[in-house]
């Protein structure tokens, strides 16, 4: 399921370079169920449910009850996001392959809930991975997947020495040409991660700018963005509803068109969106302007 | 030191969940946090933008302040070596909250038995829980800043480091002055409140024997203290009492007096109070020469001066690997206005004094360090409160660590 989309596009398999998932955007769909029943282990257990799934007891129930919910729709739509990123990078012209089965999951969630002697562990197991197939250069294409393979491999796994740049980054750098015009008006939420830790602000901007596209900002935007809640979705899906509300207030204000560039953000902001605002991931709209 | 190993309990986290689901349920706390929300956040920026100096200021604090916490001995002594030799009182190093009562205590065995005490508002009193202490005690105790007044009146913790009554509505503030017998019109507005509570405290500070302070900031150099305010009680509660103590963290310590003004202003900026209307320094008992050029200490202000550097868990957090980096904190609350989680529920996420990012170290610090871990499960580590932090303390790395450590026993 990790890797489906991109037998469709032909990817060559291995290289220096290649497009490294960190199947965050696969798992949304996963994500998207886990939560909805997490949601409602909450109103009914407290939140002490969830912690003893944290902690690894009773979770191929939660599993099994997770997988039954899962959307096809959502599978294909995320299919259809990584296909749109993957046919950029080469419309850009960026010589990369894919790494297919060894695409595999960086640990996100487990740096988010701080459990870090695991996460320890799992990472010299990716990283040797990687290393074995003399991987130089990642390009992700999320934020949180970004910042873990960047920065926290780096700190954790002792003469890491892996290149890793957003695909947001490397398209940027790329004078493409726009094929369409988009005359609409968007405003960008910037995930929390590209802003403040990776310093990806002007870059979406740019891309968007550069095919016509008008971005509004909120006061919030950029370094000072505020979070979509996305972190505390499987500690306590309530509190978590409540940020995502509050911030899709403040971004409404500003228009009715709202783009993400992290899967989490336009998961909270789907839900709580309810088809009541348009949200398109960063890159829908690159793909209208540049994709063939 | 060693680096306790804490681990997580499914009761703490239930207890500070409880609190959490009532605050996200309770209307008046809602609607508090929704008015004051509109006006908290966005001041800041405008302060900064207009005054641009208050930002380098506040870089330049960030490495004076290291230098004193790094030192915090040596700069514990020679404040109070020269609060006696330049300011004429009395200068104490209070260790632990009982090590406070007792010097206060003998503080004011030296004077009357029941006393009237005008207090401004401090987070170390808060801390020492002097308020609830002194009444026990047989004194007469008011808060005098209005917000924490009705959180006197209410009997509830401060709900953020500048602003303590944040989440009460106006209709509640009525409410809770009448205990005062203030008479108000149900429908009173946000005048009415504060000429009512002027009128009832006027009389307290004219007869208070003692006034009891915090302080922004420490001049190491002079012994003098700075404070900042808008209402003007902080000045009459430390200057119509014959008696002022203040009560301060070791932390609030500058080496000299134009770094301890420096970081006033930085602070009265970041809170988005700019300028301050008041911005005192008190340098002693106040005095007279201008007979014979022969001082006499106790002319119109008080004739006796005290300042209490209280430890309280500080000492320690300075060896501590990452928790003494919160001991730069100016207190400026900026912080937790910008905090998606504490803008839903106030200090309700935090400990009994200190909530929202900077709560989290604070707690661990002050109170309790297994509580702030689990408190810290919740924090998003979206990295805002660092970004708007005036001295970059780094609090969602604390929070991660602090998560981490829940899961290592």
């Amino acid at each position: 399921m990790v890797y489906e989309w991109a037998y469709k596009l032909g990817i060559p398999r291995g290289g220096d370079t290649v497009i490294y998932t960190g199947a965050l955007y696969q798992l949304l769909p996963y994500i998207r169920a886990l939560a909805s029943y997490l949601s409602k282990l909450e109103e009914t257990a407290g939140v002490s449910v969830f912690l003893r799934v944290a902690r690894k007891l009773g979770l191929e129930d939660v599993l099994a009850r997770t997988i039954a919910r899962v959307s096809e729709e959502d599978i294909r739509r995320q299919y259809e996001i990584l296909e749109r990123i993957a046919l950029l990078l080469r419309r850009a012209g960026v010589d990369y392959g894919y790494l297919y089965e060894d695409d595999v999951y960086p640990g996100t969630v487990l740096y988010l809930l701080g459990l870090e002697d695991e996460l320890r562990d799992y990472a010299r197991e990716v990283y040797g991975r990687l290393k074995a197939l003399n991987v130089k250069m990642l390009i992700t294409i999320d934020p949180h997947t970004t910042h873990l393979m960047k920065h926290v491999y780096r700190e954790m796994v002792e003469g890491y020495d892996i290149q890793v740049k957003s695909y947001v980054e490397v398209l940027a750098e790329r004078e493409l040409t726009p094929i369409r015009n988009v005359n609409s008006t968007i405003v960008i939420h910037d995930p929390c991660y590209y802003a403040r830790y990776l310093n990806v602000v002007e870059e979406p901007r740019k891309l968007l700018r550069r095919g016509g596209l008008i971005v509004k900002d909120v006061a919030r935007s950029g370094r000072l963005t505020s979070c979509c809640g996305g972190p505390l979705e499987f500690i306590t899906p309530r509190l978590a509803e409540s940020i995502t509300r509050l911030r899709l207030e403040e971004l409404k204000s500003a228009g009715e068109n709202i783009v993400t560039l992290c899967p989490i953000c336009y998961l909270r902001f789907s839900i709580a969106g309810n088809g009541s605002v348009s949200i398109s991931d960063l890159a829908d709209y690159l793909y209208t302007i540049y994709g063939d | 030191m060693v680096i306790e190993v804490v681990s997580f309990r499914e009761s703490t986290f239930k207890e500070i969940m409880d609190v959490l689901y009532r605050s996200l349920e309770d209307y008046s706390l809602q609607e508090g946090l929704r008015r004051t929300m509109a006006n908290l956040v966005p001041a800041p920026y405008r302060v900064l933008a207009n005054w641009s100096y208050i930002a380098r200021l506040a870089e330049e604090i960030r490495g004076v302040k290291e230098e004193v916490i790094r030192n915090i001995d040596y700069y514990i002594d020679i404040t109070i070596k020269n609060v006696k030799a330049y300011a004429r009182g009395e200068g104490f190093y209070a260790r632990t909250r009982e090590d406070v009562y007792r010097i206060i205590d003998s503080i004011l065995e030296d004077h009357k038995r029941r006393m009237i005490i005008v207090k401004a508002k401090s987070m170390v009193t808060e801390e020492l829980k002097l308020r609830e202490y002194l009444i026990e005690k047989g004194h007469e105790v008011y808060e005098t800043d209005l917000g924490e007044l009705l959180i006197q009146l209410l009997g509830d913790k401060p709900m953020h480091a500048i602003g303590p009554a944040i989440h009460i509505p106006k209709e509640r503030a009525v409410m809770l002055t009448s205990k005062l017998g203030i008479k108000l019109a149900r429908d009173a507005g946000h005048e009415d409140i504060v000429r009512g509570v002027r009128e009832f405290l006027r009389e307290k500070f004219v007869k208070a024997d003692v006034g009891i302070s915090g302080a922004n900031a420490v001049a190491a150099d002079t012994g003098s203290i700075v404070l900042v305010e808008n209402e003007g009680n902080i000045r009459l509660s430390t200057s119509l009492p014959p008696v002022h103590i203040a009560v301060t963290g070791i932390e609030k310590i500058m080496p000299t007096l134009d770094y301890a003004i420096k970081q006033a202003i930085v602070q009265s900026g970041y809170a988005g109070l700019y300028p301050p209307t008041y911005l005192t320094v008190i340098s002693g008992p106040s005095s007279t020469a201008d007979i014979e050029f022969h001082r006499v200490y106790g002319a119109h202000g008080p004739h006796k001066f005290y300042l209490i550097l209280y430890d309280g868990g500080r000492r320690m957090a300075v060896e501590h690997p990452y928790l003494w980096e919160q001991l730069l904190c100016i207190k400026c609350g900026r912080c937790q206005g910008e905090c998606p989680i504490w803008e839903l529920t106030a200090n309700n996420w935090g400990g009994n004094v200190y909530g929202g990012p900077m709560g989290l170290a604070w707690t661990a610090i002050v109170e309790d360090k297994v509580k702030a871990s689990h408190l810290a499960l919740l924090c998003l580590e979206c990295g805002l409160c660092k970004e708007v932090c005036p001295m970059k303390i780094d609090m969602p790395r604390i929070a991660h660590i602090l998560k981490r450590e829940l899961w290592q026993s």
